[in-house]
């Protein structure tokens, strides 16, 4: 029985800080992508769905994490420099004005891992801890 | 948009998707709703009938669907389909946007078919509550263009300035069996009730408008013109009457402070200034964001800016509004607003007729999903 409660509350524990942890951010992009490396700024106009301002010739399209997941809060802090409500609110006015709709949302790193490869011009973030050899990291934020 | 659909509609949709309602492959469905009740304290209604003494639901409530799906890497299709009550209480849904969108870089794009313009600053974004701080954007501005949606195309030039965006947005088209109210003394021949206002159809052709927009992260600036050759056949207005409207607004969202400000201007020329008064309108909103509440204040002013060839009363009229915006999670708000309408001297204001000043208080409660 107190075995029980202990697993329980370990698990309970285990789950706050890994929630609460801060993870370092790979953006990736398949291997056949020509570019090495991105700004933060592009990548923040990128994910906003401004002109990003990438090398001649090469046209990224932006994926998510799934909203409300500490990967994405971090990302859309950092990178986007907003809230997830103010990215909410962001996206409403240019989605109901027809201007545009916001970045696919993914449930996880591996299933972003997997529309990275799958569809080269994707770009994503994971948390750089699951990075592998198919894809490649143009810019980690600590 | 997100994923805490309210549970009557996640049930029924139980294809929900990350990132949208509901997608499959490069099919999108998004929406928004707001339901709200208005209650005045005086017995003389507003001119569309839906604030009044008793509560009513009719001002405020509606529900839009939008649906987009990319045909191709350059092609794009967006339909929004609107059902509200503010016009008639039967709740039609209607077409707001239908256009087929065609980019040719993230710099041009070009769009065709039925498009909301952007006359102010949230003129296409103006069902969705959600976006915006107020329960209703200012009447005494934005009633200034009864138009707001046209067939035809608009084309969206966006350049990285700097530190600043600049949005170049041209647009061209007509529309037509538009309503716009009209003062009964303007109206002889219908022998309507002193002091009362009817709604009068009228078509525009030959629109074009220009839209110039500067941004940052921070705030907005921008600019617009429209001119049109506006007729209404049922008031023998069958040649077309010069119709031109200027505006100018901004917006800024910086450290928890929110303004919001606009003013406008619309000349009308020939017979048809009789029917539809020359005006000017401004407002601005002051808010300062607390946590999850959003108090705001906003002073509006709308004045008739005519010459003396125009027939009856003024609709004039300045207002208060205070009003709470509380955050309800992401993708959800509810608002609380008090109103002091005061119709200018001996003008019927936005209302019926003549009255003393009112008080209108509204709730409502916005979504996105």
């Amino acid at each position: 029985m107190n075995k029980t409660i202990n697993t329980i509350v370990a698990i309970i524990l285990f789950g706050l800080f890994s929630q609460s942890s801060v993870a370092e951010i790979a953006v990736i992009v398949d291997l056949s992508v020509s570019v090495d490396s991105v700004a933060t700024e592009q990548l923040q106009r990128l994910y906003l769905n401004k002109p990003a301002r990438l090398k001649a010739n090469v046209k990224l399209t932006p994926i998510d994490q799934k909203k409300g997941s500490s990967l994405r809060k971090e990302f859309t802090q950092k990178v986007l420099k907003k809230t997830e409500r103010q990215l909410t609110s962001y996206w409403s006015r240019l989605m109901f004005s027809g201007k545009g709709n916001p970045p696919q949302q993914y449930d996880n790193d591996a299933t972003v891992l997997e529309q990275v490869t799958a569809n080269p011009g994707t770009v994503g973030y994971i948390d750089s801890a699951s990075v592998n050899e198919s894809v490649k990291v143009i810019l980690r934020i600590p | 948009m997100h994923k805490q659909v309210y549970a009557a509609v996640a049930t029924t949709l139980l294809l929900s998707h990350a990132g949208s309602l509901f997608a499959i492959g490069n099919i999108e469905l998004n929406g928004f709703s707001t339901v709200g009740a208005t209650i005045s304290n005086s017995s003389i209604d507003s001119q569309n009938g839906n604030i009044t003494d008793d509560v009513g639901f009719d001002q405020d409530t509606r529900i839009g669907l939008q649906v987009s799906a990319d045909i191709n890497e350059k092609i794009s299709l967006t339909a929004q389909i609107l059902g509200d009550a503010r016009a008639d209480s039967n709740f039609d849904a209607t077409f707001d946007w239908a256009f087929i969108n065609y980019t040719f870089s993230d710099i041009v794009s070009v769009r065709g078919g039925r498009i909301k313009f952007p006359t102010f600053l949230i003129s296409d974004y103006f069902e969705v509550g959600y976006a915006y701080p107020w329960i209703r954007p200012p009447a005494e501005v934005y009633g200034g263009n009864p138009i707001n949606v046209i067939t035809g195309v608009d084309v969206l030039l966006r350049a990285g300035l700097g530190p600043v965006d600049l949005l170049v947005q041209p647009y061209f088209g007509t529309a037509k069996n538009e309503d716009a109210l009209v003062p009964q003394e303007a109206l002889p021949f219908f022998g309507l009730s002193p002091g009362s206002v009817k709604y009068a159809e009228f078509d525009a052709k030959n629109m074009a408008g220009i839209n110039v927009a500067l941004s940052n992260e921070f705030f907005t600036l921008r600019g617009g013109y429209i001119q049109t050759d506006v007729s209404a056949a049922d008031f023998g207005i069958t040649s077309s009457e010069d119709v031109t409207f200027s505006s100018v607004g901004a917006t800024l969202d910086w450290h928890n402070v929110i303004v919001y400000s606009e003013a406008f201007k619309r000349d009308i020329d020939g017979l048809a200034n009789g029917f539809f008064p020359n005006q000017k309108g401004w407002y601005g909103t002051l808010g300062y964001r607390v946590n999850r509440f959003l108090p705001h204040i906003t002073y509006a002013q709308l004045r008739d800016d005519s010459s003396s060839s125009d027939i009856g009363m003024g609709l004039e009229q300045d207002s208060l509004t205070l009003g709470v915006r509380y955050e309800l999670g992401a993708g959800a708000d509810l608002k609380v607003e008090a109103q002091r309408v005061e119709p200018n001297n001996g003008s019927r204001g936005l209302f019926m007729e003549p009255t003393d000043d009112i008080n209108v208080y509204s709730v409502a409660v916005d979504v996105i999903f």
